[in-house]
């Protein structure tokens, strides 16, 4: 017996339909061959796996109405689906579209455009009124009693704070009184460096990268 | 009961290799306690005076301030007053300079920089005159092959360590590119942060500055004789002072393994220099310069390193079999490329006599 039939035959082996003379040479096949010794085994084990799966039920009273749950069911997946704003729209779409309501669309338009106007300008002054806050520091500063008024240049983002105190004289505006108490002799802060957004840290070690030993000796240049 | 003579000799043998062998082993572990407890002790004593250098370079576009880079390494005061040196390339291209310090950050001014030597010399900027600890200098000239060296430094972003090894070479070259000056190889593995830390003796005190490693454990350091060179200058001029006599010279050895003889020949002579003006010619061989012997490159190149602009040096050369004298005065080095007299450069002369080719930590990470 080849292979190919013995291997066609493992299930009948196994459910006991062979005829004894095949099943005889079916048995000495298995016992001169490994291949289809390890294939039998496999589809053994296999056979015997699928004999214990369970079959499953449905839970009790699963059948009852069973047609009419089917029909909703059929009907809700065919019929079209519409978003809410779809349907907004449509609706706003046939009040807009309606006869009466012709004059209405030139009235929101209008209204709309008004809004439009109001709001820029209304930011544009705004804007202006900042600049104006701007322009009138340094007169608030010079009559404040306000001992040390840091006024921040634009540039002096980072580096201001941890610069040296002979740098502050552009920056920082002492008043007499704060000259007279001494504070500009303040002790410098320590530099803002830890509040400050830092690049990720590269630690320095430079390196000489090695290269194949010479015994040349270089030109010299002196 | 008595044992034969011989049994005696040997029993007596054998106990004194006993007490010899004892006494060994006892010597071998109390001198690894010394050498524990003088390696804390040098660290405990120095850690004061050893800082970590942040260097922030920013980038300004219109109101906008960006920070392209952060870096960081170590430094350490020479004085009371505030100075303190670290490994130039720690703090190249800063914009905003600062030092982590007893706890504390605080200001620091470049006062200069030299990168042909990769060293920069920073002031603590402090309002009240702080008095700064700092590491007491050796004598780098007494450093040589085989003594303990310690390095401390600020690894990545952990605390300060200190790394133990032995000298293994005073090097003039590496490869094929040339040192300023001769330069400490020591066996001491670094890690990046820890460039421009102090290389300290077995007394503690600094002999050099760790400016570059070399493979994965060893590093250069610039001898602190050099070093100090360097911040004299800076401190007196503003910057340092670098020579140029104008001459290219090779190295000829014998051919013989048993002897070291070699001489220094002029093998270039750069129009424009004190070399040329003073008659020096192609072939002259190179006898000594003042009263220091000239056998190889790096005695040339150590000695004029030490040398200031306006200094007259007297040369001995031979030239046809017989020695002449040569004088000249010392120049500045030419911010251009000088030209050559009687050949066209291959290769432009700083490069080779400059400091060797650095590859920035960074890039190797």
């Amino acid at each position: 017996m080849d292979c190919k039939k013995a291997q066609r035959l493992f299930d009948d082996l196994a459910r006991d339909r062979l005829a004894p003379e095949c099943a005889v040479e079916l048995r000495q096949h298995l016992t001169d061959c490994t291949d289809c010794r390890v294939l039998q085994q496999r589809a053994a084990r296999l056979q015997r796996l699928l004999a214990l799966k369970r079959y499953e039920h449905p839970a009790p009273a699963y059948f009852d109405g069973f047609l009419t749950e089917f029909h909703r069911r059929l009907l809700a997946e065919t019929q079209p689906q519409i978003a809410w704003w779809e349907r907004a729209l449509e609706g706003l779409d046939g009040f807009l579209s309606a006869e009466s309501m012709q004059v209405w669309r030139y009235a929101v338009a209008t209204t709309l455009g008004v809004t439009m106007i109001v709001g820029l300008m209304w930011t544009g002054l705004g804007q202006s009124g900042e600049t104006a806050n701007d322009a009138s520091a340094p007169n608030v500063a010079a009559n404040a009693p306000v001992i040390v008024t840091p006024q921040i240049s634009p540039s002096a983002s980072v580096p201001t704070l941890a610069m040296a105190p002979s740098q502050f004289s552009g920056i920082w505006r002492v008043s007499p009184a704060a000259d007279e108490l001494g504070l500009a002799e303040m002790p410098e802060r320590p530099p803002a460096v830890m509040s400050t957004e830092l690049a990720t840290p590269q630690y320095v070690l430079d390196r000489i990268s090695a290269t194949p030993v010479t015994y040349d000796v270089a030109s010299v240049h002196f | 009961m008595t044992l034969p003579a011989s049994i005696s000799k040997c029993r007596g043998a054998f106990l004194v290799a006993l007490f010899v062998g004892g006494t060994t082993v006892a010597r071998a572990a109390s001198l690894l306690e010394t050498m524990d407890r003088e390696v804390s002790a040098i660290y405990e004593k120095s850690r004061a005076a050893i800082v970590k250098v942040h260097n922030q370079r920013l980038l300004q576009i219109g109101n906008l301030s960006l920070v392209p880079s952060h870096r960081i390494g170590t430094g350490f005061f020479i004085d009371q007053q505030g100075h303190l040196l670290t490994a130039d390339t720690v703090v190249a291209g800063a914009s905003h300079c600062w030092i982590e310090w007893n706890g504390q950050n605080w200001n620091a001014r470049i006062l200069g920089r030299d990168p042909q030597t990769n060293l920069a010399l920073l002031q603590l900027q402090s309002p009240t005159n702080i008095a700064t600890p700092f590491l007491p200098q050796g004598n780098s000239d007494e450093v040589h092959v085989g003594s303990m060296v310690i390095v401390i430094g600020f690894p990545y972003d952990l605390s300060s360590a200190p790394v133990v090894g032995f000298v293994g070479g005073l090097d003039i070259q590496q490869g094929g590119r040339v040192f300023t000056t001769s330069h400490i190889r020591a066996g001491c593995r670094l890690s990046p942060g820890e460039g421009g830390g102090p290389l300290l003796n077995t007394r503690g005190e600094v002999v050099g500055i760790a400016v570059a490693a070399h493979m994965d454990d060893q590093c250069y350091a610039l001898p602190i004789n050099a070093a100090r060179k360097v911040y004299s200058d800076i401190l007196q001029f503003g910057q340092p002072q670098h020579t140029w006599v104008g001459l290219g010279i090779t190295e000829r050895r014998s051919n013989s393994a048993d002897t070291d003889d070699s001489q220094v020949i002029v093998q270039q002579i750069y129009s424009n220099a004190p070399a040329a003006a003073a008659g020096f010619c192609e072939g002259d061989v190179l006898e000594r310069i003042g009263t220091n012997e000239v056998r190889h490159s790096a005695d040339v190149l150590n000695t004029m390193f030490f040398r200031h602009i306006g200094d007259q040096l007297d040369f001995t050369v031979l030239r046809d079999g017989h020695e002449k004298k040569v004088s000249l005065v010392v120049a500045a080095q030419p911010a251009d490329e000088p030209v050559l007299v009687h050949t066209v450069p291959e290769f432009s002369p700083f490069k080779p006599s400059g400091r060797p080719a650095l590859v920035p930590a960074s890039q190797e990470q």
